[in-house]
């Protein structure tokens, strides 16, 4: 039962992924781009905050604590993904937004795998790999021919 | 249009970069305290910037579903961490990819959620198609070599 529910929690969680991007961009067209970006983490922070509310304890307030400050960037650069999430979308549509971030994250994590950063294991590229990219680009390609 | 295309793939790479940090944070916290902390910096840092920069006015005669996405992102974000351990990374960001493929697709050609509408031609489902393939083939992580 877990695993066909955990299926649909995935299934749902992507269409999800995408109403947000298109959600936020018409909050950004309709109040300003950064106002939506700082509306749309307060909202966020509120709820996450409402969710875990009986949670809030010592070992993990301990835990927060003891974590590096690097570590604490995500917010930072989430704000600038959100801010231009919402200028672009509006323009190049959601789909070929996609594609493209679809693309570099596709590229940015076989790099990573074939140059060990981060001192992950290494995972040389493939054949397999280099194909799917090829495949990636021709795709976002088709795309963008839509709005050209 | 280049431009548009140069600063979405650069937002592509600060994407990666922060799921990684993120992998990090939720390790040492769990995943959501790792979000709110997220939510939290990001809302203290659009703040600040909102000090010195305005790009709009706020009102609020609008659907509610538009003040929504920060709520959906952290459902996202508990769903991804209830189904990771049960189905496995490559499987749940195969199936996410597929679905957020598809969603925007039919945001796209309907207009959904606020936004205009871009309608979806034959090459662009053929485009939407490869996109997925090759997200598929490229995810796949070989063997290890020792």
């Amino acid at each position: 039962m877990e695993r066909p529910l955990s299926i649909a929690t995935a299934v749902l969680s992507g269409f999800f992924v995408a109403a947000i991007m298109r959600i936020n961009a018409s909050l950004g067209e309709a109040i300003g781009l950064l106002e939506a970006t700082f509306v749309v983490h307060l909202v966020g922070s509120i709820f996450a905050l409402f969710l875990m509310a009986r949670r809030l304890n010592r070992p993990l307030l301990r835990s927060v604590v003891a974590t590096p400050l690097p570590l604490f960037a995500g917010g930072a650069i989430g704000v600038c993904i959100v801010w231009v999430g919402n200028w672009v979308i509006p323009k190049l549509g959601m789909a070929f937004s996609t594609g493209i971030v679809v693309v570099t994250t596709l590229f940015f994590s076989a790099l990573a795998d074939h140059y060990q950063w981060l001192g992950m294991p290494r995972f040389p590229m493939t054949r397999r790999r280099w194909v799917g990219l090829a495949c990636a680009v021709a795709g976002t390609w088709l795309i963008y021919g839509r709005i050209a | 249009m280049i431009v548009l295309v140069l600063v979405t793939a650069v937002n592509g790479v600060l994407l990666s970069w922060s799921r990684l940090i993120n992998a990090a944070l939720g390790l040492r916290v769990g995943a959501l305290p790792s979000s709110l902390i997220n939510h939290l910096v990001g809302t203290v840092v659009a703040g600040l910037l909102l000090l010195v920069i305005r790009t709009g006015t706020v009102r609020f005669d609008l659907p509610l579903y538009y003040f929504c996405g920060g709520l959906l992102g952290v459902l996202v974000v508990c769903g991804w961490n209830y189904a990771l351990p049960r189905i496995g990374n490559t499987f749940l960001a195969i199936l996410v990819i597929g679905t957020q493929i598809g969603g925007s697709a039919v945001i796209d050609h309907f207009g959904l959620l606020g936004g205009a509408a871009f309608p979806i031609s034959t090459s662009s489902i053929t485009g939407l198609a490869l996109l997925l393939i090759g997200a598929i083939l490229a995810q796949a992580r070989p063997q290890v070599t020792p």
